[in-house]
């Protein structure tokens, strides 16, 4: 899952962009309103973090360029201010959650995960793929009740594509949401985490989950 | 004390004019009415007497006599006629034998009001005269008295004062009714400019009251209630502001410092990033701890709590110490400082303020100035305390003033480092309990002077004579002045 977060303050933003990495996530991170701005119309992220106190272009005026634009990531603005006026002034202009500063990481955590789940139209914390079951609050994997341990990036392929099973996700798209920044980019990688993940989650198991479709991407499901 | 209501005191007022005009108009009127009256009856009287009196005659053989051929002709009162000896010559028919009063001998009274035989009131006219005689003889006088009843006229008097009374008490009530009724319908105005400010409060300010519905005394007092609404709402604004800037710049440091704690300690971490995370924490403390420091300052300034001190300060080298703080933030991009206050230059004013204001003025410069450009201290001019110039870039012309207000930074919105945008706010609030005054202005080449002046002082023109090594770098954006 890949997040953008837009915060000013450097110290906030270092230590929230830290946690969330460590929870798994994705992320990159702006500055500015401008800069920020452009990342979010750039990239398909699964969900925005935005401070609505920024350098260049107000934090409002960002959301309500995204909006206009016709972007429906779910958005979830910080603020300073608490009063009702405020998460109101907020809320209608198209934010999908709130978090006054400051605030618990864990509480921003269990929202941006409920946001990411919102955005996936996922109404529980637990993903079921045949014989496959994925808590993402615990980020746990198991097939038929036997733990799967999987390092922090194969999880997060294997969440992104649980998601959508059945369908086929391009290897695009799948960089897209499971890299930052941050990120070396290496061609091949993709392929070396798709082979780890078959050999953990298949090796032994009579249906397969993972599946390649050549020059398309990925599919994770039980074979048609 | 309480103020009787305005509609209570007009009617009242009206309503008393009212009384007092009329009661003046109907005595006047009373009085003219009842003379006359009088008057009337007095010489219908004196007419009757005189009648009464041909009547009268004497002759050398019969003596006095009185022929009475129609006393009733005579109207209904009574009359009585003696001799100078006392003998009743004739009386009126209604005396029914009886007597009239008889007057003294001598002049005759006036006429005087009486009660009449039958008890009625009435009024008598007595007459001296000699009577008609043929002869030469001396003769004595008779005299006559006409008394008439005054009853009917007393009792006409009487209505008519009845009727000035009471048409008076229904006019005053009429008037009191009506008068009070015309009077809230002029004051209707009020009482609706009253309820449309009750609906104002603090979270409708922005309201402002048309001018034209109302009438003309009224709209003097609307147009001042607007005014009134107009700075009510613009400090309003400003408190609403600062305060939503001060949640901002606490609140802000403050998740960082959370978050930074919290994610730190989500799993076991090495020595060294615990040591990093130590130092960004005490770095936002210390951040935080400036930050209250200045909004306490500026709050008792605000509540001009602040004690002044006064010694003898050495200006030259308040600035390098004031500088230190500074210097390798400023060396580190290339920001050069020329001390170019005199060695001996003394002002008498509190070190600890002035020290404020001075940090408060190089950190600024030292922070804004670009890369590789220079700062520049003089005390040099009559009246000022004390000039910082540094190299640019300008500032623009319409945020010059801006720059000293709370909160205001040359960006928008930018979060915590050393600027929360009160610096400058505090350098004006310091140098208004100093009795001096700061302002900004731009100079040719782009520079940027603010100066610290004695209050009455006021700078001198931009660019005077002011010799300054002008960096030839930067055109002055945004200064129309230098274009």
């Amino acid at each position: 899952m890949r997040l953008l977060m837009i915060e000013d303050y450097a110290p906030l933003a270092d230590a929230v962009t830290q946690g969330l990495r460590e929870a798994g996530f994705a992320v990159d991170h702006s500055g500015d309103g401008e800069e920020g701005l452009w990342y979010a119309q750039e990239h398909e992220y699964d969900a925005i973090i935005l401070d609505l106190m920024l350098p260049k272009l107000d934090g409002r005026e960002v959301l309500r360029r995204l909006r206009a634009a016709g972007d429906t990531t779910h958005v979830l603005v910080l603020t300073a201010r608490d009063t009702l006026a405020d998460r109101v002034a907020g809320l209608d202009l198209g934010a999908d959650d709130y978090v006054v500063k400051p605030f618990a990481f864990e509480e921003l955590l269990a929202r941006v995960r409920a946001l990411v789940r919102r955005s996936h139209q996922q109404a529980t914390s637990r993903l079921v793929v045949g014989d496959l079951a994925i808590d993402t609050v615990r980020r746990t994997v198991t097939r038929r009740d036997v733990p799967v341990p999987l390092t922090a990036r194969e999880y997060a392929l294997l969440e992104y594509l649980a998601h959508r099973p059945g369908a086929v996700v391009s290897r695009t798209e799948l960089w897209e949401h499971v890299y930052d920044f941050a990120a070396e980019p290496a061609s091949n990688v993709l392929d070396v985490y798709i082979s780890h993940l078959r050999r953990k989650v298949d090796e032994g198991h009579e249906v397969k989950l993972i599946h390649t479709r050549r020059g398309q991407g990925y599919v994770l499901g039980e074979p048609e | 004390m309480s103020v009787p209501s305005l509609r209570r005191r007009l009617t009242g007022g009206v309503v008393a004019l009212v009384a007092i005009g009329f009661v003046l108009a109907a005595s006047v009127l009373y009085v003219s009415v009842r003379r006359a009256a009088w008057a009337q009856f007095d010489r219908a009287q004196a007419a009757r007497a005189a009648t009464l009196a041909a009547l009268v005659e004497h002759d050398r053989d019969d003596g006095y006599e009185m022929e009475i051929a129609a006393p009733a002709g005579l109207g209904g009162g009574y009359f009585q006629v003696w001799l100078a000896d006392g003998t009743v010559l004739a009386r009126s028919e209604s005396l029914r034998g009886g007597d009239l009063p008889r007057p003294a001998m001598g002049a005759a009274p006036p006429p005087t009001d009486v009660t009449l035989p039958d008890g009625r009131p009435g009024r008598r006219r007595v007459l001296r005269f000699t009577p008609r005689h043929e002869h030469e003889d001396e003769i004595a006088p008779v005299t006559l008295v006409v008394a008439d009843d005054t009853e009917a006229l007393r009792a006409t008097l009487a209505t008519i004062a009845w009727w000035f009374w009471g048409v008076g008490a229904a006019t005053v009530l009429a008037i009191a009714i009506l008068g009070g009724w015309i009077v809230r319908r002029g004051l209707d105005s009020l009482t609706l400019l009253a309820r449309e400010l009750d609906q104002i409060d603090h979270r409708t300010l922005a309201t402002r009251l048309p001018v034209e519905p109302w009438p003309d005394e009224l709209r003097g007092t609307v147009r001042t209630l607007n005014e009134l609404l107009e700075r009510l709402d613009a400090s309003f604004e400003r408190e609403r502001r600062f305060t939503a800037d001060v949640s901002h710049e606490l609140r802000t440091p403050l998740a960082g410092l959370r978050a930074m704690l919290e994610v730190t300690r989500l799993r076991e971490r090495s020595g060294a990033e615990y040591r990093a995370t130590l130092d960004d924490a005490r770095q936002i403390v210390e951040q935080l701890g400036g930050l209250a420091e200045t909004l306490l300052t500026l709050a008792r300034l605000d509540a001009g709590a602040l004690e002044l001190g006064r010694t003898e300060v050495a200006l030259a080298a308040l600035v390098d110490e004031r500088w230190r703080p500074h210097a390798a933030r400023a060396a580190g991009r290339g920001v050069a400082l020329r001390n170019l206050v005199p060695a001996e230059a003394v002002i008498e004013t509190d070190r600890d303020k002035l020290g404020l204001i001075l940090a408060n003025l190089l950190g600024n410069a030292a922070d804004y100035t670009e890369p590789g450009g220079w700062i520049e201290v003089t005390a040099a001019e009559a009246g000022v305390v004390v000039d910082v110039t540094d190299s640019g870039p300008a500032i623009p012309e319409a945020q010059l003033e801006r720059v000293f207000e709370r909160f205001w930074r040359a960006d928008a919105a930018r979060t915590g480092g050393a600027h929360a945008g009160l610096g400058l706010s505090l350098v004006r609030s310091l140098c208004g309990h100093l009795g001096w005054e700061v302002t900004a202005a731009n100079l040719p080449g782009g520079r940027v002077r603010f100066r610290v002046v004695h209050r009455g002082f006021m700078s001198t023109p931009v660019g005077c004579g002011h010799a300054s090594p002008a960096s030839s770098s930067g055109t002055a954006d945004g200064d129309p002045r230098l274009q």
